[in-house]
């Protein structure tokens, strides 16, 4: 027996404004999470918690 | 909230939509910054860097700017959590209405999303940077700003931002803490300095901008208890203020150049709470035509009052840093 699958047919179209603040937010987003990951390892460094290969 | 940014619900037909729901909104890296209430943290910045410097011992560079960092993002995200939960009565008040949420620019669940990771990250990194104890405050500091204040007091009783100014106040105490990792005497004074400040602050405020929090039933002192219990409970809290103020001159928190700076800085202050006392400051509604001008002036001693609180506060810590400096110099 075929399965049912209601297919989506529509699709709503982000405006250019939609577009260019969700790319801005991704950038903003990617460099938070490298200043993280960047300020974790300083920090953890900073107060003697050397990794293995160091 | 609606918002224009969001899919609107003409767009949903009975047909499946692959996007129904979803949306994309138009807040960008600017909108989620306003969300952190950068001029509040400028003063936490502030309070924190003096109560770092004023500690007794020393934490590396690093750290310290870390400490200080922590400090400002946690307080943004006291802030994006604030903002989200008071988007109802921000959208109703014209200094608030051009915020992020109430524009409709940023869906409420961002916001609070936001704000809760910019917590946790905040309060993690500080332990992580500091100790404990600094990263205890800083989260006991969130918690009181967020459900002590925002949800629970702000919109039940005119005691709201006397009570809610603990939070204010405790970045000075958490920047020592990052040092010394304890709570001293020292750094409670700071924090009470802070504190006590902040009634008579806000109530000047209040005093000449009472519409706007009226509007929306925010029950601020002076729509409760009236002008004139305000400006008597402002006189009160400023004279409370220059006690506090004389504090760190015994313990020794501060020297010779604060003690000359906090006398002049609070018979300032003290002049003006004075002047706003003797005034008819808030009392719009009992105008008469003749005395229009005797009012304006009253509203005028408030503002001046609010204005010269903000230069007040900065000076203080200035001149305890200051003192600092130069001991530690000599």
């Amino acid at each position: 027996m075929k399965e049912y699958r209601d297919t989506p047919k529509k699709f709503v179209e982000p405006t250019a404004d939609e577009i260019k603040a969700r790319t801005k937010r991704n950038i903003a987003l990617a460099a938070g999470l490298l200043l993280f990951v960047i300020l974790v390892f300083v920090t953890m460094v900073s107060r003697g918690h050397l990794p293995n290969a160091v | 909230m609606s918002a224009d940014t969001h899919i609107k619900p003409s767009a949903i037909s009975d047909e499946p939509l692959a996007l129904a729901g979803a949306g994309l909104s138009l807040a960008g890296p600017r909108d989620f910054f306003q969300l952190m209430k950068p001029r509040v943290m400028s003063l936490v910045i502030f309070t924190a860097i003096i109560g770092l410097l004023v500690a007794p011992g020393t934490l590396p560079l690093y750290n310290s700017i870390m400490a200080i960092f922590c400090i400002a993002v946690g307080a943004g995200a006291s802030g994006a959590l604030n903002m989200w939960y008071d988007a109802d009565i921000d959208a109703q008040m014209t200094r608030t209405k051009k915020r992020p949420l109430p524009r409709g620019v940023m869906a409420p669940g961002t916001a609070l999303t936001f704000g809760f990771l910019l917590s946790v990250v905040s309060v993690w990194m500080l332990g992580l940077a500091t100790n404990y104890v600094a990263a205890a405050l800083l989260a006991f500091t969130i918690f009181f700003y967020v459900v002590i204040y925002t949800i629970w007091l702000k919109r039940r009783t005119p005691q709201n931002i006397v009570i809610g100014g603990a939070p204010g106040a405790l970045p000075p105490m958490i920047g020592y803490a990052a040092v010394t990792g304890s709570v001293t005497v020292d750094s409670t004074i700071l924090f009470l300095i802070v504190f006590i400040w902040t009634p008579p602050h806000f109530w000047a405020l209040a005093l000449y901008k009472l519409s706007d929090y009226g509007r929306v039933g925010i029950p601020m002192m002076p729509n409760v208890a009236g002008p004139k219990s305000t400006r008597n409970q402002i006189f009160g809290y400023s004279i409370a203020l220059a006690a506090i103020a004389a504090a760190p001159v015994i313990t020794g928190l501060g020297g010779t150049i604060y003690a000359f700076g906090a006398f002049l800085l609070n018979a300032g202050f003290l002049a003006l709470a004075f002047k706003v006392w003797k005034s008819r400051a808030g009392e719009k509604d009992e105008v008469q035509p003749e005395s229009l001008y005797e009012v304006q002036k009253g509203d005028r001693d408030a503002r001046n009052l609010f204005a010269f609180s903000i230069i007040y506060l900065f000076a203080m810590f200035a001149l305890i840093g200051v003192d600092h400096l130069l001991i530690g110099i000599s």
